[in-house]
Parts: structure tokens; sequence; C-alpha cells
């Protein structure tokens, strides 16, 4: 991709600024509450990947219930609740998440480092749009609030989300490799195939994770995500080439399958958790 | 299952890690399950293990430990093939 002409510290004011201008139009038009400890602009604008079709996505957060939104999206958190809005600006639309302080304090909560203690957990600990907001709390731009965001994101840091993510996409991994082999076993190539791509998929989201590259229910970013963290462990040709099943032969699915699970294996002794 | 019968092995024995141990690498220890077993290996043993994927002999192995833990060359090289004997028997190693 070329450089912007006048360098990436000038585009990245520029497209500051725009957050800004975005908000001051929410803002203006009442989508926002009054009292708020931040504004983050997250997902693929915040990481710079987004393309011309791509949604802004706002999160809110703030001490008091949002009340002027119809739409809602279900948490197990206390309230059970997001408040969710839509925008249009400039043709462009605009997604906010109106969170609770609170409710961030809930879901730090739960990946404290004693939840990690009790290994038959860690697979299910956070709902999608949970494990979802603290990823997005990684790699954010906060366009108010930017003591709020340091802070919870020092605290994550010293959680043991990484831990977490890292041990539940490792399970996924090794059970989809359990199924692979027992499929071509069984005679089932189809399926072999099938669970050896999901288990390739959960080896490399565990290994981005590892290296704090979170979002990995979001698989399209997957390459992307690999790139910009370039792991030592596995360089980005031999994953694409797995990814992309280069080297599949319908005639010998069974070659590429065990090819897939030994990768598999190999980066479970190199991910550290 | 074993590779009881790619045994006895030797410096020119060729292994790798079996598709059905699951392993983890936390926070410097590698830890391997087979099946209802785990074990817990220290780092020159997880440094076995990582070099063990097929594409080195057992000689060859026991010279990286030799180089990495400034050891006897044939002392590795007894290490290395018991340790690796003893993981064929547990079912973590597997012959080419």
């Amino acid at each position: 991709m070329a450089e912007e002409p006048d360098g990436p510290s000038r585009a990245k004011q520029h497209r500051t600024q725009w957050f800004k201008d975005i908000a001051a139009q929410l803002d203006g038009r009442g989508c926002l509450p009054t009292e708020r400890l931040a504004l983050l602009v997250v997902g693929s604008i915040a990481r710079g990947w987004a393309n011309k079709d791509s949604d802004i996505d706002i999160y809110v957060v703030a001490n008091e219930p949002w009340a002027d939104s119809r739409d809602r999206m279900l948490v197990p958190l206390d309230p059970d609740f997001v408040p969710l809005g839509t925008q249009y600006i400039e043709s462009q639309r605009c997604e906010i998440k109106y969170w609770l302080d609170s409710q961030v304090d809930q879901m730090l909560s739960k990946v404290a480092w004693d939840k990690f203690e009790r290994p038959s957990q860690t697979t299910k600990i956070l709902h999608v749009a949970e494990e979802l907001f603290l990823s997005r709390l990684v790699a954010c731009i906060p366009i108010e609030g930017d003591t709020w965001v340091q802070r919870r994101q020092e605290q994550l840091q010293e959680s043991a989300f990484k831990a977490l993510l890292v041990t539940r996409s490792l399970a996924i991994s090794d059970d989809s490799c359990e199924d692979a082999l027992g499929q071509l076993d069984a005679g089932d190539l189809y399926s072999a195939v099938l669970s050896a791509r999901r288990a390739l998929g959960f080896s490399v989201d565990a290994l981005l994770e590892s290296e704090g590259s979170f979002e990995s229910h979001t698989t399209k970013w997957r390459a992307r995500r690999f790139r910009a963290v370039a792991p030592s462990q596995m360089k980005f040709e031999d994953y694409w080439r797995l990814e992309t099943m280069r080297t599949f032969d319908a005639k010998n699915p069974e070659r590429w399958v065990i090819d897939v699970v030994r990768t598999c294996k190999d980066l479970q002794t190199l991910i550290e958790i | 299952m074993t590779s009881d019968h790619m045994l006895p092995l030797d410096g020119a024995s060729r292994m790798s890690r079996s598709l059905k141990a699951k392993f983890r690498n936390f926070r410097g220890k590698l830890l391997v399950a087979v099946g209802p077993d785990s074990y817990e290996f220290s780092a020159s043993g997880a440094f076995i293990l990582a070099n063990t994927d097929g594409s080195n002999t057992l000689g060859e192995i026991a010279d990286l430990l030799a180089e990495k833990y400034a050891v006897d060359p044939s002392t590795a090289l007894a290490d290395v093939v018991e340790f690796a004997t003893d993981l064929a028997k547990l079912g973590i190693l597997e012959g080419q």
C-alpha cells in the first residue's frame, strides 16, 4: 500500500481530526450521552484496515445507562444488554455501542488470573461481545477519555485475558486435530479436511493472540493480523500456503490434512502461554 | 499407542512428535498430554522435544544439545536416545 504523501503522522492527525468531527456530529444529533468517560473508535477503521464501505464502529463508555435506543445487544453482564445506535454520516454507516463502566469492570473481573486456574472453564469464560470489547480496547483510537483508556488497557495487560484466549484457541485446535485424525481413520476425508482447516485457523489465532493481536472471531482479518504481527514462529508464506490450500491434492487429501495437523502440533510447542 | 516396533533407537533414528499428543509451552515449561496422562518436561527435555520434528536424527539432536548445554557429545547422545526411547514408549514420539 502506498504511503500517503504527507507521511503517516500527518495522515494520523487527519484521521484523528476526522474522528473528532464525526463525534461532534453525533453529539449534535443527540446520539451521545452528555456525561461520558470515553469515546472510542474501534475495529477496522481504528486499525487502518478499512475500505470505503466499512462501518465506523464507536464505543461509548459512561456511568449511566443510555436510554435513547430501541436496539440492544444481549450480554451476560449486569445489566444484561448494551444499547445500540446507528447513524449515517456523509453516507457512511456509523454503529455505536453504549457500554457502562460497571460492565467493563465485570468483564475485566472475568479475566482475572484466578479464573485461569480453572482450566475446565477457560474456553467459555467470555461471550463473543465481551471478548470483542476487550480485544478492541487494545487497538482502539480514543477520541475522548485517554486516561480512562490507558487505565483500562493497563488492567487488561495485567489480567489473564491473553492467556485465556491462547488456551481457548489451542484447546479448540486440539479438538479439531483429533476430529481430523479420527475422520481420516474412518475414511471421512471431506470432514477431515474441514476439521484440519478449523484446527489451522485456531492454531494461528492462538499464535497471534500470544503476540497480543486479538479479535480472533473476526476471521476475515487473520491474514492482516498475521502480517502486522509477523510472528517469529511461522513465516507468513508458510501460513498462507496452508490457508489457501495450495498444496492440497484432491486425489490425496490425507497428505494435506496430516501436514496441517503436524503444523498445528509444531505451533503448540512454540506458542508461549 | 507406542512405537515399540521402532525400538531400539540409536543416533541414526529419526523421530517426530505424535500427532495425538497435545503440547503446551506454559511459562517456560513444556507440558505434554497423551490421552489421560500428562507430563512436564525440563528445559533440556523441552529442547529435545522441540527439535524432534522428523527433520533431525537423534544424533543431530544430540549435537545440538551438546552445543547448547556444553556437555560431552557421547553423553548427550546417550541421554537423547534414552529420552526418546522413554517418550516413544509413552506415545509422545513416533518413528518416521
